[in-house]
């Protein structure tokens, strides 16, 4: 049995309240794929290849006036404590499913008539809030592969975890939590693209935690920033 | 707020307002406003008030006029030769979807032409100029030019490639002689 102590508002790891664990981005890191990124939040480590638009050969899901983006979410099976079975399931189809619809509305598929565009995105080390890191990568990657995008597509989540509202989830906070919210935005207009919770806040905290997730995810929009101009210079 | 040229810029940046200039290459207006695509650095034209992105990541290959592709003949009729195109020259990115273009008689060569197979013939791996485009489904290319047309053939009788000797192609198995539209880049 894990026991979080909190002592003087900090947190099991000693953070704030609204603090986000030390993250790094990198872009285009992979020599063969269109576009690519590798991040770094806390305990996480994801690495996102991006292959496209590119020619998609089953036919019947092809779209004649747009591009489909599919995504892979994948956890290596040495990213966990326990070995993960390799090999998707439930979870990991969910994640791709969300992740995909959640990168959708910033990219204009339009452009790309009856093509594909792939999203991999490989899990090497998990510390929770991976989908959050899974996406806030897929998105660096997708305009790293020079993608037509409205705007970045940034994730993080919030939560609760004994008893108070924090943000960026851990792994303990999230397994011995009350609540889990991870949310996805486009920064520049704040349309959501992904909100999912697990476990039960009253309305109240729900809003806190909307609120702390949003202003978490403007801190990793900088990020991101930084690390495509650091890639392609001003 | 308004950007000058080499500003670098990212997807959804404000780069002016529809008033003062027209939406060109990897920009989209949205709301009065023009706003950047990609990651890039923008270009002003002053002269035709026209603003555009200069993408600085390697871009998704489009085929447009003016653009070199290769291709593989699939088909010669009377009038026109039918080309799958595999990809854009010089580009390292795969095209979007599967493309086949056509090659009329009159864009095959320079002067007269009376017989198309005697240019082209199935199999044959070409350099071709896109001359239009109309859709995904109707590609005009032409080879009318020095560094267009066949850059290796196949011989019809036994399928060996062809070696170049002036104005035809000799097969090297069993010495056929055939004629083509041959590329000055022809490296069979």
């Amino acid at each position: 049995m894990i026991i979080i102590i909190i002592n003087n508002n900090k947190r099991a790891d000693g953070r704030d309240f609204n603090e986000l664990r030390p993250l790094k981005i990198e872009a285009g890191v992979l020599e063969r794929a269109d576009g690519s990124a590798y991040l770094e939040l806390g305990g996480n480590k994801v690495l996102v290849a991006v292959y496209g638009p590119r020619e998609f050969y089953i036919r019947r899901m092809q779209r004649p006036d747009r591009a489909i983006i599919r995504c892979r979410y994948n956890m290596a099976p040495f990213s966990v404590e326990d070995r993960k079975r390799p090999g998707p399931d439930r979870r990991s189809v969910e994640i791709s499913k969300i992740t995909s619809e959640a990168l959708k509305p910033a990219v204009f598929l339009e452009k790309f008539p009856r093509s594909t565009i792939d999203v991999f995105i490989e899990i090497l080390q998990a510390e929770g809030g991976t989908r959050c890191a899974g996406i806030t990568a897929a998105s660096v990657a997708l305009a790293d592969a020079g993608l037509p995008m409205k705007d970045l597509i940034v994730s993080c989540a919030a939560g609760k975890a004994n008893g108070q509202v924090v943000l960026d989830l851990s792994e303990i906070e999230d397994k011995e939590g009350e609540a889990d919210l991870p949310v996805a935005i486009m920064p520049r207009t704040g349309e959501i693209t992904l909100l999912q919770m697990d476990g039960h806040l009253t309305p109240e905290e729900f809003e806190k935690a909307l609120d702390l997730a949003i202003e978490g995810c403007n801190k990793i929009n900088q990020k991101q920033k930084e690390a495509i101009k650091k890639r392609y210079g001003e | 707020m308004k950007t000058k040229s080499g500003d670098f810029v990212l997807p959804g940046d404000i780069l002016g307002v529809s008033e003062e200039f027209v939406p060109s290459e990897w920009t989209y207006e949205e709301e009065g406003r023009i706003r950047s695509l990609v990651v890039g650095v923008v270009s002003v034209d002053n002269k035709n008030k026209k603003i555009a992105v200069i993408p600085k990541t390697s871009s998704p290959s489009i085929l447009k006029k003016d653009v070199v592709v290769l291709g593989r003949i699939t088909e010669v009729r009377g009038q026109r030769a039918l080309v799958e195109i595999e990809k854009v020259k010089d580009s390292n990115r795969s095209l979007t979807t599967s493309y086949v273009g056509g090659i009329h008689i009159s864009q095959a060569e320079r002067g007269y032409v009376s017989r198309l197979t005697d240019e082209f013939r199935i199999g044959d791996i070409v350099e071709a100029k896109v001359t239009k485009v109309i859709g995904l489904d109707n590609i005009d290319l032409k080879t009318s030019e020095k560094e267009l047309g066949v850059i290796k053939a196949m011989c019809t009788k036994c399928r060996h490639v062809m070696k170049k000797s002036k104005n035809e192609v000799i097969c090297t198995n069993c010495g056929n002689k055939e004629s083509r539209k041959l590329s000055v880049n022809y490296e069979g």
